[in-house]
Formats: C-alpha cells, sequence, structure tokens
C-alpha cells in the first residue's frame, strides 16, 4: 500500500515533468475543445447534449480512450523497460502489485484530470446563465475516469508484452480498440454465423452464448446506459473496477514471470 | 551472505551463465571479473531478482531466496545495474527521497540518511540538479548514493566505475572498499586493475563459467605467477648453449628463450625467488654484455588475460605494466604443475567469429613486435570506448600513439582510443 | 535444499499456479459481473436533478405486473430539417427510456430496433405487425391468444400520444428560432400502449337489435342497416354481436361497448333495466336517436341521453329525404343540402383530432341537434362535431314547418355529437391505483353519419369510414389516464455571445492554459538546477 502510493506519486510527478503528459493534454484538450465548438454549432447551444457527449455520449470520447492509454502506457511500461528505469524499479523493494497498481492509478488520474475539462465547461455554461444538470454531468464524469481506468488497465497489460515502445503502444492501441469494437463486430460476425450455421446445434446453443457474453464486455453499451444518463448503477460500478482488477492481476502476474520464466 | 549453486542462465540456446557456483561470506569485497558477455550482467541480475536463473541449486542472497522471496531479498540488497537506470526528469534530492521512501524510510531519518549518502559520494552540492542534466560520471555517483541510501547488507554493483576518469575511478574504488567494513560488496568489472584495487577475492567469470576464484595471491600462487628474471644480452653466436648454461643455474626451473633483438638475445629465467644476482653473476663469468636484467613480477592482469583469452591478449597485454610488448603469454601454455589443483576450463576464443584476430592468434601465437606506429586491431573491454554504441565484440583498428604514461597506480593506462571519453 | 531448487520443474509448479490464478481471477470477474447484475443485487442511483434517468413508480408498478411479454419495434429514422435536431434527441432518449424500461422488466420487454434502410426485414416484420405504411414510430406489441395477428398500438414521435411534443419553432429568417421540445412524453405513451396492448381483450360490441334498429349483419343493401359499420369494426379487432334484450336479458359481462342505434320503439322496463344496470358496472355506450323526431319520441332514447345529461332538442338538420313514389320531401325542406361538417367545426378530441389534422369534412346527413345540459360529475361532456357551416336553409324545424330558418331564429352553435366521459370510482379488473378507469359514452345527433347509406356510398364512405373507427375505438378504449410526472425537456442552451465565449475558452483558453502550465513547469525545474556537461567533474 505504501509501495502503491510512492509509485503512484512519482508516476503522477513523472507524466507532469516530461513533455509527454503535456502534449498529449494540449492536444486532448484542444480536440475537445473543437469538439465542443462543432456540437454547440450542430445542437443549437444544448448544453445537456454537448456535455454528455463530450464524457462518453461522443465519438471523439471513446477515439481518445483509444489513443491516450497506448501512449500513457508506452511511456510507463515499455519506456522504462527500455531506459532499465523499470530494472531499477522491479529490483527495488516494492512488489510488482505495489509497482502495476501505482503505475496505473496515475495514468487514471491524468486521464481524470483531462476529463475535468467537461466540468470546467459546465462551468462556463453556468457562468452563461444556462445551468447544466450537475449531478449527470458529475455520473458522466465518474463513467469517464472508471473507463479510462479500464482502457488504461486494459492498456498496460498489452504494454507490458513489448519493451520496444512503439510496439508496446501499438499492442496497447489494437488491445483497447479490440476491446471497445470486439462487440459490435462479433455480433456481426455471430449474425453471419447463425446464418451459415442455421439448424445446427451449435448455431442454438454456443453462438447466442457466445452473443450474450459479446453483449455483457460491450464497453459502450455498458457506459451508454448508466454513466451517460447520470445514473450510478452497481453493477456498472462493478464491469468498469472487476475488468481493470482482471486485466493489472495479469499484468502483475506477466511482470512478475520476468523474475521466474527463462 | 550470497550462496549460488549451479547457477545456469539461457537464452534460448546460447548460455549465458553456466553452472556457476559461489559463496560470499558477510563483510566480503568480491570481485566479479570478466570480459563482456562473460555472464557478470546476467549473474548479477539474477541475484537482484530482475531475471530469473533457467536453474539452479541454491540462489540464495541475504539469507532468503531469490526465486520466491524476491521481496524480502529485494529489500536486503542496493543493487546499481549496470546502465544506472534513474528517472532523468527528477532532482538528486528528489530520486534519492523516492528511492529511501521505497524502502520506507521517512522524515528525519530520511534526510540524515540523504545527508551522509550524498556527503560519501560526494554529491552534496549537487543535490538539486535535474538527473538528466549530471554527466555520466555525476550519474554513476548518483546511482551509487541510490544503492547505499538505505544502508543495504549487500551491495551488488555492476561496473560501477565505467564511464568515470581516472580521479573518479580511485574515488569509487576507496569507497568500495571503505563500504566492505559496513557491507557485503559484490562488484563487477571487466577491468582486472579495478578488481585488484578494490577485492580481496576475485572471481573469474568468462564465457558464463566461473574459471577461478580466489585471492590475487592464492591465484597467483596457483597460476604460476611467481615472476621472472628478464635477460636481455650479447651471449655469442650461440644462444641455446646460453640457455642451457642460465638453466643450470641453482632454483632455475627453466628459462625461455625469446627473439632476437640485433646482436642482443632475450631470455626469461623462471625459478625460485629473485634470480637477478645469480644471472648476473653467470654474465660476469661468461662475459655477456648485458643490456637489461629485471625481475619481472606476473601481474593478476596476465593471469587474467590468459584464462578469459587463452593467451591471446595483446590488448592487455600492452596495457600490461612492465611487460615488454609480445612476451610472456604465450609461453605459458603448458600448464604450470602449482596450478594443477585449481579448476581451470579454458573457454573457446571470445572473439572466434571475428576471422582474422584469431587466425593470427593461432597462427602466430607470439606475434613478432608491433612497429611503433600503424594500424593495429584490438579488442577494447570497455564498453564506454566509442560512446558504448559499438558491437564490443568486434575488434577495431587504432592507430597507435607514442607510449601512453602509466597511470600512478601503475594500473591500467588509458588506451589509445579512450580518448573520447568525456573529461 | 530441494525447496531452494531452481529447475524446470520447480518454474512449471509456478507457472502452472500463476495460470490457475489467472483463470480463477478471470472465472471470479465474470462471477462478479453477473451476480451485480441480478436484479436484487443491482442497486441504480439517479444522479440527473430532474430524476430524467428513471422509471417513474407508476410505469414500475405497471412493468412488474406484466402479464406477459410485449415486444417493442423501433421504426426511427433522421427527420428533415427543421425538426432533425429535435427528433435525433427525442429518439436518443426515448431509446434510453427503452433500456431502462427493459432493464426494468427484464426479458418480458423485447426492443427491436429496425434498420429502416434494410426495406426488405422491415416491410416483413411490418406484415407480421398487419401494419400497413410507415411513420417514425415505435409498434408496441403482445401477442393474444388464439390469434394470428398480436395486439398492437403505434407510439408516433411527435404528437399528443407520442414520444414528445415540439414546438416546430420559426424558420424565418428574421425571427428564426429553433425546433424545441416541449415535453418529453415518450414514457406515458409508451406505458399507456403497453397496457393497451397486454390488458385490452378485443372489445366486443353489442348492438342492440329488435326495437326497430337497422341490421348490422346486413348485406342487402339496406340504407338504413348498418352492415358496413359492422365490417370496418370487426377488421379493426372488435367482436361484434346483436343484443336483444327481450331474449337475452341482460348485457352481456364481456360487451365492451353498447350502441343502441336509431331504434324505433321504446326498450321495455327489463331492457331498459339491463341497459341502467350494464351503465352502471362501467359499461360504454354509443347512442344515437332516430332521425325522425316522432320516432325519437317514441324510442325514449332521449331519455337515456337525458340521464347522461345530454339534451336531445327538436331541431334537426337534415338530408331531405323523399318519397321514392313522388320524390317529394318526406323528411326537411326541398332547399336543404347535404350537411358537411367542416374540420373547422370539428373539436381536437381523439376522434376528431385527425379531421382537423389532415382537414377533410365529414357528412352528416340528419341529425338532431344536441346540447349539453349537465356535465357528469368527475367528467367532460364535449361537443365534437358541432352546427356546421351550412348553405341558407338547412335549418328546419319538423314539424311544425314554420319554414323560417332555424339559423335566422337562432345563430346558437349546436352539437351533433358529443363525447361524454367519467371518471369511475373503483376501477374494474388488474389495474395500477394511480390510474383512471372511465366510463365513456357517445351521443349521436342520428345514426345518418354510420348507415349504410354514407358508409357504403363510395363518394362519401371514405369520409365517415374514419369517423366510424374513431368513435367505437375512442368509446371501447381501455386506455386509462396515466400520471406519470411530466418530464422536462432537457434543453438548458446557450446562445449567440454566450457560446462564442464557451468555445473560446474550450478551444483556446484550456488547451494555452495546459501550454502555460507545461512551460511554468520547465522553468521551475530548471531553476536551481544549471544545465549542461559544464557541470561536469
Amino acid at each position: 500500500m505504501r509501495g502503491t502510493l510512492v509509485i503512484y506519486r512519482r508516476e503522477l510527478a513523472g507524466l507532469f515533468l516530461a513533455p509527454l503528459g503535456w502534449v498529449l493534454l494540449f492536444l486532448a484538450l484542444f480536440a475537445n475543445g473543437l469538439f465542443v465548438y462543432l456540437l454547440l454549432d450542430a445542437t443549437r447551444g444544448d448544453v445537456g447534449t454537448v456535455l454528455r457527449s463530450a464524457l462518453g455520449g461522443g465519438t471523439l470520447f471513446w477515439a481518445l480512450l483509444v489513443f491516450l492509454p497506448p501512449l500513457l502506457a508506452m511511456r510507463m511500461m515499455a519506456e522504462e523497460s527500455r531506459t532499465g528505469t523499470l530494472e531499477y524499479l522491479l529490483t527495488a523493494p516494492v512488489s510488482d502489485g505495489a509497482v502495476v497498481v501505482g503505475k496505473w492509478l496515475a495514468a487514471t488520474t491524468f486521464l481524470g484530470l483531462l476529463w475535468g475539462a467537461v466540468p470546467v465547461y459546465g462551468v462556463l455554461f453556468q457562468l452563461q446563465g444556462a445551468s447544466p444538470d450537475w449531478g449527470a454531468v458529475l455520473a458522466s464524469w465518474l463513467g469517464a475516469v472508471l473507463a479510462s481506468g479500464l482502457f488504461m488497465s486494459l492498456g498496460l497489460l498489452a504494454a507490458t508484452l513489448s519493451a520496444t515502445p512503439l510496439l508496446a503502444a501499438f499492442l496497447a492501441f489494437v488491445a483497447c480498440l479490440g476491446w471497445l469494437l470486439l462487440p459490435t463486430f462479433g455480433g456481426q460476425l455471430l449474425t453471419a454465423a447463425t446464418g451459415l450455421l442455421q439448424g445446427t446445434s451449435l448455431a442454438e446453443v454456443a453462438l447466442p452464448f457466445l452473443r450474450s457474453s459479446l453483449e455483457g464486455m460491450d464497453v459502450l453499451r455498458h457506459f451508454h446506459y448508466s454513466w451517460r444518463i447520470g445514473v450510478l448503477d452497481t453493477a456498472e460500478v462493478a464491469f468498469f473496477l472487476s475488468w481493470p482488477v482482471l486485466f493489472l492481476f495479469i499484468t502483475v502476474r506477466l511482470l512478475e514471470a520476468r523474475r521466474w520464466r527463462g | 551472505m550470497i550462496d549460488v549453486q549451479n547457477l545456469t542462465r539461457r537464452y534460448g540456446r546460447h548460455v549465458a551463465v553456466d553452472g556457476v557456483s559461489f559463496q560470499v561470506a558477510q563483510g566480503e569485497v568480491v570481485g566479479l571479473l570478466g570480459p563482456n558477455g562473460a555472464g557478470k550482467t546476467t549473474t548479477m541480475r539474477i541475484l537482484a531478482g530482475y531475471l530469473p536463473a533457467t536453474s539452479a541449486e541454491v540462489l540464495e542472497v541475504a539469507g532468503h531466496d531469490v526465486l520466491r522471496a524476491s521481496l524480502e531479498v529485494r529489500k536486503r540488497i542496493g543493487y546499481l545495474p549496470e546502465a544506472v537506470p534513474l528517472y532523468r526528469e527528477l532532482r538528486v534530492e528528489e530520486m534519492l527521497r523516492f528511492h529511501g521512501r521505497l524502502h520506507g524510510m521517512d522524515g528525519a531519518r530520511l534526510r540524515s540518511r540523504m545527508g551522509e549518502v550524498l556527503e560519501r559520494v560526494g554529491l552534496t552540492d549537487r543535490a538539486r540538479q535535474l538527473v538528466g542534466n549530471l554527466s555520466r560520471g555525476l550519474r554513476q555517483r548518483v546511482g551509487l548514493a541510490v544503492a547505499l541510501l538505505p544502508g543495504p547488507e549487500v551491495l551488488i554493483l555492476d561496473e560501477p566505475t565505467s564511464g568515470l576518469d581516472p580521479l573518479q575511478r580511485r574515488e569509487v574504488r576507496d569507497l568500495v572498499r571503505e563500504l566492505g567494513a559496513e557491507h557485503t560488496v559484490l562488484v563487477s568489472s571487466h577491468i582486472l586493475a579495478e578488481v585488484e584495487a578494490m577485492c580481496p577475492r576475485v572471481l573469474v567469470l568468462t564465457g558464463g563459467r566461473l574459471v577461478a576464484d580466489g585471492s590475487r595471491e592464492e591465484l597467483e600462487a596457483r597460476l604460476g605467477g611467481r615472476g621472472a628474471v628478464r635477460v636481455e644480452a650479447v651471449v655469442g653466436p650461440d644462444p641455446e648453449a646460453a640457455r642451457a648454461l642460465m638453466a643450470s643455474l641453482p632454483g632455475v626451473e627453466r628459462v625461455e628463450l625469446g627473439e632476437r633483438l640485433g646482436i642482443h638475445y632475450t631470455f626469461r629465467v623462471h625459478g625460485e625467488g629473485d634470480l637477478r644476482e645469480d644471472v648476473g653473476a653467470l654474465a660476469a663469468t661468461q662475459g655477456w654484455a648485458l643490456r637489461e636484467l629485471s625481475f619481472q613480477s606476473r601481474s593478476l592482469e596476465e593471469l587474467f588475460a590468459h584464462l578469459v583469452a587463452g593467451g591471446d591478449a595483446q590488448e592487455l597485454e600492452a596495457a600490461g605494466a612492465a611487460s615488454p610488448s609480445g612476451a610472456a603469454p604465450a609461453a605459458e601454455v603448458q600448464p604450470d604443475p602449482a596450478g594443477a589443483s585449481l579448476t581451470l576450463e579454458l573457454p573457446q576464443a571470445p572473439a572466434s567469429s571475428a576471422g582474422a584476430p584469431s587466425e593470427r592468434a593461432s597462427a602466430a601465437p607470439s606475434p613478432a613486435p608491433q612497429p611503433a606506429t600503424g594500424k593495429r586491431v584490438i579488442y577494447s573491454l570497455n564498453p564506454f570506448d566509442r560512446g558504448a554504441q559499438r558491437d564490443l565484440g568486434a575488434p577495431v583498428e587504432v592507430e597507435d600513439a607514442p607510449a601512453p604514461a602509466i597511470d600512478e597506480a601503475g594500473l591500467t593506462p588509458p588506451r589509445p582510443d579512450a580518448g573520447e571519453e568525456p573529461a | 535444499m530441494s525447496s531452494h531448487r531452481v529447475d524446470r520443474l520447480a518454474k512449471a509448479s509456478i507457472g502452472s499456479r500463476v495460470v490457475l490464478g489467472g483463470l480463477l481471477a478471470l472465472a471470479v470477474v465474470v462471477l462478479v459481473n453477473w451476480l451485480a447484475g441480478r436484479p436484487g443485487m443491482r442497486l441504480r442511483v439517479d444522479l440527473t436533478s430532474a430524476g430524467s434517468s428513471s422509471l417513474d413508480p407508476a410505469t414500475d408498478r405497471v412493468l412488474k405486473a406484466l402479464p406477459g411479454p410485449v415486444t417493442v419495434d423501433v421504426f426511427f429514422r433522421p427527420e428533415a430539417a427543421p425538426l432533425d435536431q429535435v427528433a435525433a434527441a427525442v429518439q436518443g432518449r426515448t431509446l434510453d427510456l427503452l433500456e431502462l424500461i427493459r432493464l426494468e422488466a427484464g426479458e418480458l420487454v423485447q426492443v427491436t430496433s429496425h434498420d429502416l434502410t434494410n426495406t426488405a426485414a422491415v416491410r416483413e416484420r411490418l406484415q407480421e405487425l398487419r401494419i400497413n405504411g410507415l411513420e417514425n414510430c415505435l409498434v408496441v406489441s403482445a401477442p393474444v391468444e388464439g390469434e394470428e395477428v398480436p395486439a398492437r398500438e403505434i407510439v408516433p414521435l411527435f404528437g399528443a400520444r407520442g414520444c414528445a411534443s415540439v414546438d416546430l419553432g420559426n424558420p424565418d429568417r428574421n425571427a428564426w428560432r429553433p425546433a424545441t421540445v416541449q415535453s418529453f412524453d415518450a414514457e406515458r405513451s409508451l406505458l399507456a400502449a403497453v397496457l393497451k396492448v397486454t390488458q385490452g381483450r378485443r372489445p366486443v360490441v353489442c348492438f342492440s337489435f329488435g326495437h326497430g334498429e337497422g341490421d348490422p349483419f346486413s348485406t342487402d343493401g339496406d340504407p338504413e342497416a348498418f352492415g358496413r359499420l359492422e365490417t370496418l369494426l370487426r377488421e379493426d379487432g372488435f367482436i361484434t354481436r346483436r343484443w336483444n334484450g327481450a331474449t337475452d336479458g341482460e348485457v352481456p359481462s364481456d360487451c365492451t361497448v353498447l350502441a343502441i342505434l336509431e331504434p324505433e320503439v321504446r326498450l321495455s322496463e327489463d331492457e331498459r333495466a339491463a341497459v341502467d344496470a350494464f351503465l352502471e358496472r362501467g359499461g360504454r355506450i354509443v347512442l344515437a336517436p332516430h332521425a325522425d323526431p316522432g320516432l325519437l319520441a317514441a324510442s325514449g332514447i332521449a331519455d337515456l341521453c337525458g340521464t347522461l345529461g345530454i339534451e336531445v332538442t327538436e331541431g334537426l338538420v337534415c338530408e331531405p329525404k323523399r318519397d321514392p313514389a313522388t320524390t317529394a320531401p318526406v323528411v326537411g325542406g326541398p332547399q336543404v343540402a347535404f350537411v358537411q361538417a367542416l374540420p373547422t367545426d370539428m373539436a381536437p378530441h381523439p376522434i376528431t383530432g385527425p379531421y382537423r389534422d389532415v382537414g377533410r369534412p365529414l357528412w352528416v346527413p340528419t341529425a338532431h341537434a344536441l346540447r349539453v345540459a349537465r356535465q357528469p360529475r368527475l367528467g367532460l361532456a364535449q361537443g365534437i362535431v358541432r352546427s356546421p357551416v351550412r348553405p341558407p336553409g338547412s335549418w328546419l324545424d319538423l314539424p311544425p314547418f314554420d319554414w323560417i330558418p332555424d339559423d335566422l331564429e337562432d345563430r346558437q352553435q349546436r352539437d351533433l355529437v358529443v363525447a361524454w366521459s367519467q371518471a369511475l370510482e373503483s376501477s374494474a379488473g388488474p389495474v395500477p391505483e394511480d390510474w383512471v378507469a372511465e366510463r365513456r359514452a357517445l351521443v349521436l345527433g342520428s345514426g345518418g353519419l354510420l348507415q349504410d347509406a354514407v358508409l357504403r356510398d363510395p363518394r362519401l364512405g371514405p369520409f365517415n369510414e374514419s369517423f366510424a373507427r374513431n368513435a367505437f375505438n375512442w368509446v371501447a378504449d381501455r386506455e386509462y389516464r396515466v400520471s406519470v410526472s411530466p418530464r422536462d425537456p432537457r434543453m438548458e442552451r446557450v446562445d449567440g455571445e454566450a457560446a462564442v465565449f464557451v468555445v473560446q475558452v474550450a478551444l483556446w483558453g484550456l488547451p494555452l492554459l495546459s501550454l502555460f502550465f507545461a512551460g511554468l513547469t520547465a522553468v521551475l525545474r530548471r531553476r536551481g538546477a544549471p544545465t549542461g556537461a559544464g557541470a561536469d567533474a
């Protein structure tokens, strides 16, 4: 626990002491600003829609969630592996779990701060006399942070697989994108498969099971009907916490494997 | 404190560490010596718990099993990796504070300890500098400070002197020697002089195998490193007769006939103790015109070169203090009776893949002296020569410079190509 | 010693433990997710200020008491400007609502979103639902036992019983105002539809018979019969029967609507008692006195209307009826034209609303003028077709013939059709407590506008068919007023200067602020930390 906190503080400081963090922050804020501008124009100034879209209701949010975590994970895992600081960390008296969780928390905090820009927009709206639904904004922000944590854990897991930063980022990107889009494409694939296997027992038992499993893993769906519409749902909290825990667990095991495999 | 039995580490089919066994007792300062690629770093990483052993019968550091109680081991060691990994964006004091916190140190204790450590490595006035802005030598010292900070039971220092200038090296050497009083220290180096200077006990590692283990004296004794008398004289037309005469002196074990230098012949007289007086007397009786009569003690360096390179050690020889060019090691191929008890497992020549030098080595075991100037091929064992970016196993061509000044401590003088090191 | 060995075996054991641990963790995660999704374990806290993301308690109760599965087919497509944004917003919110309903009702409510570009699939589904044509709507349906066609109800995107009512805004460039959602009613409309398809048996219409009424099962072209009406009702899902009080006794218990259309003789005491009992228990009724004033007086229907507080006046709107032999007018004067009720004469009522909306007239051949003498307690009697603008002399007293057009004598507007409804204090059936059951009645000035003479006329019939359907559907409607709290339209807006300010800050302010902090950090970090290799020892 102490180790986690120490690592967390250093990693967070590291993000803001190196250019990468600021560059990402600047680009993401700019993209978000552009998004708000376009959306305000398109919806003719509908405050609620703009804020909801900026926190999980729109494409940009998910695009950022697919691009940012891989870059952060690359910096935290692969780059450290390359410069040797990972060797330093892994031979320091902290458990691998503390290292991974500390890094994950730091990256998630970073993303949380980034999403914090949206409540700031809300304050701006409030100043202009159009009061947003603060409960909904809070729920969306919370959901955005949890979703960031989910993608961050996935990114860390993928980035641990490679010591080459670029490859690590790519792997993490593929993992995040896959996790985001698999349910949709998988669903279409299953539909096609159902058509092909019509009548067989496989089509009647296995495919529906697969489909429901895929649906159960659909981040968009989970986010859409809870956080986005301002609902705090315990089932969604469980979803957005349990998967990161699993991914971090696997990441820790992968790091640990460096101590015994080979 | 360190107990290793039959440690093996493979990378795929390549065996990096091959059945190494050794023990280090509390308070010992042990040097791990070997050329690059000998498995020093791998061994140290395994001991620090960063890399797994492929197999080992016992692998314990500070009383804990490295594989199964890695965290306990890590609490008790200070490990300075070869590349000195530090967070470049942190200040020196922040780096130390971070490390102290990882070790559970806090508040006043951490502050005082930080002060001590910085003082010790001489960085007190640079505490607020960014690590990334420091020169390599200074970073090395920060790394040392980090390793020392928690006061670990065992210090594992991988090449702590690499990249330092001679003055800094001496400081570090002194520091390591001092540390022996409080910690158990395992230091690695590819430079024999360093190890000789720092460590009472030396482990020689090459090709992943431990080829020698003992104190300097032990090694010298076992390898017959008792020195020889070098004679350079005009002995008339029959050097063989002169050799036989010298060999007949009491106490002389054998005499080697060296090359002819103009009208002079060179001889090496091996035997018990300093035989200069006897040889001198003989020369006087025979009327030989002596040009040189000197006693040469065999340095560990020669032994090392012998062990590591199987005699092909031009580079080390060039660095060897008093030995004239192209001399002894080649003649030493026959096993010394005194060294018979020592496990001597000579490896393949490390550069066997690089064609020319090895061919030359086998074709001309005792090469002719090099011209004073001109190009020659050497193996540089210092990774920081040429910016450490090149393939360290490959030979380089260098211009011969005028004979370099000898380090005051009688240690490795800077080689001609060492000039690129930042001063 | 062996426990300290590192070899293949030791690693395999560690490896297998790690893999096992990983699988176990995966299983735990799946289990946790499954458990957290169980209805009992799940807790949803709506953080929105208006509670717009949770269902009304009334909806919860209805969904918990659903008797069978309900399917909601979503046929949404983009709307054209100026409603595009509004439609998209309403559709999105409706889909959210459907998901909430689905979560609450579990597997009982199935929601299918149709891709309208896939015309074949959509057409197939519409065929199953027996719906022609398509608008931006939801179709709520539930299977009916023993029937091929499910009970279904259409919830349009916009409109009084739709998902939202909208203000179209002002497209004029000078006074431009965007279209906005006035109220979001999807929950109420959906719930009403769900109740209708799940609770509605097929309604039974009983035509009273044996008192000179026109035959509802006539096929022989008797102009005074109601054969076409019966066909229309049957096609619309009604079950039709005759009821003869003299032989059948009580009004059947499954009778939803009793239609007493133009009887010529008075109902017997027993029959009258049966009708009263029927009304007492919440029965619905359609009453039409005979156009002939003499027969009206003889049938005593005026009495029955009187109990509802509706007075049948003697004034008559008429198409002259001629003696087929002499062609002399039997009823009405020669100058009386066929009466056309214009859309402007109709009330925005479920029955006549569509006429107003599309601007269609309604043909009213002969009819008594009605007057609401007394409003029902807890209810409303409302004239929905009023005295039309008519050619001069179309109003006539009969008898006595004074040949003075009524409108000269009396310019008061008269009702020709009165819709009457009254809340029932105790509701019948498995109805949630918040719902109010209604008794309904429809009184027509005469049965003329439902008679085959009009409905079978190729020129006139199409105009009156909708009225006939709407009339019986409204009367038979088991719709209950849903008390669902109104939803805010969720439309806080910024515009003009305010929007520009927000955009400026969002687009330039925050990113530049981050750059500023980046620079600040860099400067602060360099301070007190001289750079460069000059610091080298």
